[in-house]
Formats: structure tokens, C-alpha cells, sequence
């Protein structure tokens, strides 16, 4: 190692170059008009863990006298919840209601994010996880991600903590061999545009559009706007069964899933937080699909982590009748209508009760 | 193990510190261990392939060196044979059944042999490393290199350098066995100039490349009828995107040897900027096209002269059994072996012209000109890039005449789609800052301009090459390398 030349021929340069790299990133990712401008550009399915993030970021510094709610789930919980309407509705008490959703909903991926939502202190976190999210193959898990490049979140919100979990049931030979996932995720973490590249390179795109067009693209802000096609049930239920799917033959709850969810309890109300969890609302038809009812080993599930953990169960039968032609978009997804009467009832549900709806 | 893996940062790393600690036959013995589990990590199974080759080129070289001349020749061609005979089974094998079968079976009507069909497993590098032991047996013979490598751990390591073995460079062992037999220095110049070039491969690959696939995958595809613009879009992004995934994988191995200490050879020069068919040749995939001129075309324009043929027919039909040999060298297929014919009748009339100018030109038209300069660049690009065009169309659709309506509608059917103007923005926003580059590149003639540049220049040209590679890096990684399934 004879030529030590460094101060001539050393790629300063190149070290600047990543130096200004990392802090234009950094700025970025705290300038409020960059998030303001690229949520307004963002879609609801495509761009849904940029807009998580967004609604993280834009959530204000609590005070003291405030009191907040969050509302965490799957896409249910974006499109079965008005915030605006709650807010309105309890704007004089200081209650303030957020939506935080994350694809697929399953106990897996509301464990990744626990910290998040800690950090945003809130006093209620209203659980509402995807029913099919705790039948997920454990040994699907990754390729799971693998067949929805776009729904993927792992990489994008990694926690270690959930290692020594993945390692107690899928073992440490699976979770060494998808290495590259939580190598992602921890780059990922530290470097904010990799996280979001898609997002941001389809909403750079969709700008210069807007741009040459003089047209800007719509705001849309629930997933789905639109009902499904009257054949809609009967065509899913067709290719269900020619496909043979896995999750049909379902027939026990993933005991990764259960222990998060434990795990995820305890660890908000190690936090103080008080921790209600509501059924997803489910169309009947959805019982086509699945022979073993899908809801049936759920609810035993939940009921018993009700008397165990000291949380709050609102099971199906104490919701609203949704009516399964004119309140769904498809099987667990609300419309407009749907939405309305799962915000009202959750209005009424606090009013109720006010007083010992945030004791805990 | 990919170049673009974490597993590989974290080996390359791991052996770089160790290896800069060593002297040099410590450093030899890593870089062969290295480079051993580099290629066990794809399969294990084939580094017995790989010493099976490494031997016969290593014995056969010392037999040619030691034997009396008239043994020299048949100890040659038995390596050659033997050579032949491993690639041809693993590579050839069940295009020739196929084939075969097909012209008995369907055609004839007299047998099926499709029994005869295996389910073999393409070594990975096996059409780079069999070259290279090739190559090193004739140089031998020839004298080029004096005498074999003393050590057979060197020749070994020539054999399986990891940085080569997936995509090449074909090295030659006459630039390679030197380098390991001396002592390596660390030289910070050349470190630089290697991790610049490896980043300068990485972004060709991530942004370009793959950035480029997008608007060939649209528009080469089984299905739906392509226009003719978007044909001659979708000819110039293929060609983009294959020089851009094959010059940056090859930048990326020179820069990855290049931290190790090692020379390699140039693999491409700026091969857009070729003036006639000859000269792109000399400047695309350097090592394969002088390897087949080494080792095919002198042999067979030898052969020819032996055997009478003397005139533009007998090199033309040298030229074209070389370039379909270079061709299917890439793969077994009708495709490659199209484009192979395609490009042998391409040389073979730039040629015939070549000597007509010689002839009949006038000595004003002969002396450098720019503008004759640019215009041979123009036709050359372009005449490459129908190569490229045929070798897309033949490889994608599954009829000769979806094919040749692809083809057609360039000439016949020159309309605009919807997705046309979508198709050009995108090539346009890929493709720009290589062209620039590649430019100041050619007209500096240094493949290293870049690193000339003022120092602010040059950070703000890293800044947006680094935010362009961590945007546009595919979701599970990039795509991968198109020669690395030759």
C-alpha cells in the first residue's frame, strides 16, 4: 500500500456529493410544503404508505387538554371512518379523531408501527385489524409482499423488534434467508426518498403532466369512490373456487398474528393508552368464499383477549346493520353511506358514555 | 451473488480489508477462495465444472509448451474438443434435439427424437470462462503468451475471477497472468478511478437499463399491434437499455477489479460514436468480438487463402461464419443466430464498399471529412440498432410473421399512438445524461472526463446521479443483467 496520495487524488468530491445527498433528503423530508404538495398528488392505494407518513408528520404537538383518538387498521379503517365528521362532532370537547392505515391490516404489520403511533401520544387507540389478516400463511408472509410489490410495507416501516418473534415462529433459517428485507428496511429508515421512490417518482411524474396539461389531477382521498359491479360477488366467488385459493382452506388463526396482537395491546397500555378494539364490518356474502366463516375463530379469539387484557370489545353484533347491497363497496370496504352510519355510531358510542370513554 | 446485493457489499467489503493486508500470494489464495464461493453461492455443484475446465486448459498449456511441434497441434485441437465439447453439451444440446427433432418429426416425418431432450442447467459463466481458458491454450501455441503459468493456483484464479466470471470481460491471460504473478500496490488514483466507475456502471444500469425496460416491455410484447414510431422507439430504447445493463455491469467488474488492484480489459468505447461496421466492433463488447477475430476469423481467412479462396468471397464467408458464431455465442437460438447473419452481412457489404471507395473515390472524398464522419456514424448507429430491432422481434413473437410485421409497420405503418409521446418523453428522460457524457467523452477522448471536471461541478453531477439511482432502484433491487444469462 505504497501511494497514500489521498488529499490530491481521493474522490472529495464524491464524499460531498453523498454529504449534500443525505441533508437536501433530510430537509426535504421536514419541509411542510413538500409534504403538503406531494399529498395532494398522492393516491389513495398506490400512494398509501407515503400518505401514512404524511398524516404522522402533519399530526400537530399534542396539548395537554387535548384528547386524541386513533383509529388503526387496514383499508377498512380509511374507508369505514369520517374524521372530519367526528372532529365536527366533538370539536367543543377537544377530541380529535385520526385515521392511521396500513395494507393488509394483520397484526404483523400494526406491530411494525407501534412506536409511531406512541409517539403521536394518543389517549385511545381503536384497533380495528382486517379479520383475514390472522389467517395469513406465516410462511407466506414475505412472499406475500413478493406477489403486491406496490402493498409491501415492510421495508418501509421496519422494526426490529419483531425479529425475535419472526425467528420464534418461522425460525432462524427463513428469516436469514429473507435477509434482504430487513437490510431494505433498515436503509430504508434512514434514507426517506428509497423509502418512497414509487410514490415519488409517480407523483414527479403526474406534476410534469399536470404541468404540460395545465391540468391537475383530482384529490381523491378515499380508496374507493365507486361500488362494485352488480356480478361482482358471484365472479369472485367463481374464480375462488377455480383457483382453489390458499386462504380458502383456512382454518386456523396464525399464532405469529395472535402473539403480536397480544404484544401490540400490552405494549400501548404499557403506554397508557387505552386500547378499544372494534370488529371490521363484513358482508355476508363474504361467507360464500370461506367455509369455515371466517369471523367465527376470530371472535372467540378477541373475546378472550378481552377478559385477559384489560381492553374494550365491540364485537359485530353490537355494530350498526350494515345492509350488504347499499352500505359496501365489496366485501369489508364501506361506501359513502356505509361510513356514515360506522362514524355515527362511533359518535354515539363516545357520547354514551363520555366521561369513562378515556379513563383508563 | 449479485454485484447489487447486500450479500455481496458485505463480502466485497470483508475481502477488500483483508486483502489490502496481504502480500501478494495471501492475496492470490483469497481472491481464488473469494472467487470460488462468489460462484458456489449461485450453485456449488458447477465449480467442479469449472476445475475440470481449469485443469484441461492448465495441462493442455503445458503440453503444448513442452511438446515437440508435431505434437503441439493435436494436443491444441484435443483442447479445443474438449472445450467444444462441455460448452456444446450444456449450451447446445437441446437446441440441436430441438431442432433436429423438429426437421425428423415434423417435417420429414421419419422418427422423434425428443426423448433425447435433458433438463440441463446453464452454468453460470460457463460461455466466458470456457473462452478464456480457450484463448490462453491457442495463445500459447501461438507463442503470443512465452510460457505457461508456473503456478496453478494463478491460472486458477485467472479462470474464476469473480469480478468476471458472471458477464465477462473475456480477459485475455496475456493481461491478466502477469498482474497476479506481480506484486499489487494500492494506488489511490486508480482506487478512485475504479469507484467512479463502478458508480458510473450503477447508474447506467439502474436509471438507464432498467428505466428503459419499461417502454421495450411495453412495447415488445405477444400481444397488440405496435406502430411504426413506437417500433423506432422501442429500437432505440432496447439498444440503450442493453448497452446501458452491459456496459454498466462491465464498468461496474472493471471498477470492482480495479479496487483489487487489477487492469482489465476495456469492454466497451463509446460504441454509438463508430463510424463504419467494422469500427463498432472494435468498440462493442471489445472482448468477445476480438476474442472471435483472434481465434475465428484469422483462422478461417488463413484456412481460406490455403485453400484458394482468394477474393472478396472468401472473407466474406470468414465474416459471416465469425459474427454467426459471436452470435449464438450469446445464446442457442434462431434469434441470435439471425442477428449473427445480420451483422456478417453488414460487414461483408461495408467491406465490399470499403474497397469499391478505395478504387473509385476520389482523393478529396478519401481524406478525413467531419460531415462524411458524422453521417458514418449515423448509418452505422442506426444499422445497429435494426440488429437490434430483429433480434427483438424475433426473440419476443412466437410467429416469423408477427415478427415481420413489426418490422414492417417501421417503414409502412409510421403513425403515432397515445402511448408514443409517453414512450418518447420517458426514453428521452433515461437516456439524456448518458448521451451527454458519452459525448464529452468522445470528444475529450477520455473515458474519464468526468473526473476532470471542476470540483463543484463534479459534486453537483454525483448529487443528482445519486438521487437518480436511489429513486429509480427497482423494488426488489434491479433488474437483472441481460448478459448475465449468457
Amino acid at each position: 500500500m505504497a501511494n497514500f496520495n489521498y488529499k490530491k487524488h481521493f474522490p472529495w468530491s464524491f464524499v460531498a456529493a453523498i454529504m449534500i445527498f443525505f441533508l437536501t433528503q433530510g430537509t426535504l423530508a421536514k419541509l411542510p410544503a413538500f409534504w403538503q404538495t406531494f399529498y395532494k398528488y398522492s393516491e389513495p392505494i398506490m400512494g398509501r404508505m407515503f400518505r401514512l407518513e404524511a398524516k404522522l408528520y402533519f399530526m400537530p404537538d399534542k396539548k395537554s387538554a387535548d384528547k386524541r383518538v386513533i383509529i388503526l387498521g387496514g383499508s377498512t379503517v380509511a374507508q369505514g371512518y369520517d374524521t372530519k365528521y367526528l372532529n365536527t362532532e366533538f370539536l367543543a370537547k377537544g377530541v380529535r379523531f385520526y385515521t392511521i392505515d396500513i395494507p393488509f391490516g394483520n397484526p404483523v404489520q400494526l406491530f411494525l408501527l407501534k412506536d409511531r403511533i406512541v409517539k403521536e401520544k394518543p389517549d385511545v387507540v381503536i384497533l380495528m385489524p382486517d379479520v383475514g389478516g390472522f389467517y395469513i400463511s406465516e410462511h407466506g408472509l414475505f412472499s406475500l409482499g413478493r406477489f403486491f410489490p406496490y402493498t409491501v410495507t415492510w421495508d418501509l416501516i421496519f422494526d426490529p423488534d419483531i425479529v425475535p418473534y419472526l425467528i420464534k415462529h418461522l425460525g432462524v433459517k427463513e428469516v436469514f434467508r429473507e435477509r434482504a428485507v430487513f437490510l431494505d428496511g433498515i436503509v430504508n429508515k434512514v434514507v426517506f426518498p428509497r423509502r418512497h421512490r414509487f410514490v415519488l417518482t409517480g407523483i414527479l411524474e403526474k406534476m410534469v403532466n399536470a404541468a404540460l396539461t395545465g391540468k391537475k389531477p383530482d384529490f381523491q382521498e378515499y380508496y374507493f369512490t365507486t361500488g362494485c359491479s352488480p356480478d361482482f360477488y358471484e365472479k369472485t366467488e367463481k374464480r375462488f373456487r377455480s383457483e382453489n385459493k390458499r386462504s380458502f382452506e383456512q382454518s386456523k388463526l396464525t399464532p405469529l398474528c395472535k402473539e403480536l396482537f397480544v404484544e401490540l395491546v400490552l405494549y400501548f397500555q404499557r403506554n397508557n393508552i387505552k386500547v378499544i378494539v372494534v370488529d371490521s364490518p363484513m358482508n355476508q356474502e363474504i361467507n360464500s368464499l370461506y367455509d369455515n366463516k371466517l369471523n367465527t375463530l376470530y371472535n372467540d379469539f378477541l373475546l378472550e383477549q378481552a377478559n385477559q387484557l384489560d381492553l374494550v370489545y365491540v364485537s359485530l353484533d353490537e355494530l350498526p346493520s350494515f345492509d350488504k347491497d347499499n352500505d359496501y363497496i365489496d366485501y369489508d370496504h364501506l361506501n359513502a353511506q356505509g361510513r356514515e352510519k360506522m362514524s355515527k355510531f362511533l359518535q354515539q358510542y363516545i357520547e354514551s358514555d363520555f366521561e369513562n370513554f378515556f379513563k383508563y | 451473488m449479485d454485484f447489487l446485493s447486500y450479500d455481496f457489499l458485505f463480502f466485497f467489503l470483508l475481502l477488500f480489508i483483508i486483502y489490502w493486508r496481504l502480500d501478494r500470494k495471501k492475496q492470490n489464495l483469497l481472491l481464488l477462495l473469494g472467487s470460488y464461493f462468489f460462484y458456489a453461492c449461485w450453485d456449488w455443484r458447477f465449480l467442479f465444472l469449472m476445475l475440470f475446465v481449469t485443469g484441461i486448459g492448465y495441462i493442455c498449456a503445458i503440453g503444448i509448451y513442452r511438446a515437440e511441434q508435431k505434437h503441439k497441434n493435436s494436443i491444441l485441437w484435443s483442447s479445443i474438443a474438449i472445450h467444444a465439447v462441455v460448452l456444446f453439451f450444456f449450451k447446445y444440446y437441446n437446441f440441436f434435439i430441438d431442432n433436429f427433432n423438429r426437421l425428423i418429426s415434423d417435417i420429414m416425418r421419419v422418427g422423434d427424437i425428443s426423448s433425447f431432450w435433458l433438463d440441463i442447467i446453464l452454468p453460470l459463466g460457463i460461455s466466458y470462462y470456457i473462452f478464456k481458458s480457450l484463448s490462453y491454450n491457442i495463445d500459447i501455441y501461438r507463442k503470443v503468451i512465452k510460457q505457461p503459468a508456473t503456478s496453478f493456483l494463478d491460472y486458477a484464479l485467472y479462470i474464476s475471477f469473480f469480478p468476471q466470471i458472471l458477464s465477462g470481460p473475456i480477459e485475455r491471460a496475456a493481461n491478466f497472468l502477469p498482474q497476479v504473478a506481480a506484486p499489487r500496490e494500492f494506488n489511490v488514483k486508480f482506487f478512485s478511478e475504479s469507484c467512479y466507475l463502478f458508480f458510473w456502471g450503477l447508474f447506467k444500469k439502474v436509471f438507464v437499463a432498467d428505466g428503459l425496460a419499461q417502454i421495450v416491455n411495453n412495447i415488445f410484447k405477444e400481444q397488440g399491434v405496435v406502430s411504426g414510431f413506437d417500433v423506432l422507439i422501442g429500437a432505440y430504447a432496447g439498444t440503450f437499455r442493453l448497452y446501458a445493463d452491459f456496459s454498466g455491469y462491465t464498468d461496474m467488474a472493471i471498477g470492482i477489479a480495479g479496487c483489487l488492484g487489477f487492469r482489465t480489459m476495456l469492454n466497451f468505447n463509446l460504441p454509438f460514436f463508430a463510424k463504419n461496421p467494422f469500427d463498432i466492433w472494435r468498440r462493442w463488447h471489445i472482448s468477445l468480438s476480438s476474442w472471435c477475430r483472434d481465434y475465428i476469423f484469422y483462422y478461417l481467412n488463413r484456412a481460406r487463402l490455403r485453400l484458394g479462396l482468394i477474393g472478396i468471397g472468401g472473407t466474406s464467408l470468414a465474416i459471416i461464419i465469425t459474427m454467426i458464431t459471436m452470435g449464438v455465442w450469446h445464446e442457442a437460438s434462431w434469434a441470435f443466430l439471425i442477428w449473427g447473419l445480420y451483422h456478417g452481412i453488414l460487414l461483408t457489404v461495408a467491406n465490399a464498399l470499403g474497397k469499391l471507395s478505395g478504387n473509385f473515390l476520389p482523393d478529396r472524398l478519401k481524406k478525413k471529412n467531419k460531415w462524411l464522419g458524422a453521417l458514418g456514424m449515423f448509418i452505422t448507429f442506426h444499422s445497429f440498432v435494426f440488429g437490434e430491432l430483429l433480434y427483438m422481434s424475433t426473440s419476443t413473437y412466437k410467429s416469423v410473421g408477427q415478427a415481420v410485421n413489426v418490422i414492417r409497420n417501421l417503414f409502412f405503418n409510421f403513425t403515432l399512438t397515445s402511448g408514443s409521446a409517453t414512450f418518447l418523453v420517458i426514453f428521452i428522460f433515461h437516456t439524456w445524461i448518458l448521451i451527454v457524457i458519452e459525448f464529452f467523452q468522445f470528444i475529450k477522448n477520455d473515458h474519464f472526463v468526468v473526473l476532470k471536471w471542476n470540483f463543484w461541478i463534479k459534486t453537483v453531477f454525483y448529487v443528482l446521479l445519486i438521487w437518480l439511482i436511489v429513486l429509480y432502484w427497482g423494488f426488489s433491487g434491479p433488474g437483472a443483467f441481460i448478459y448475465g444469462e449468457f
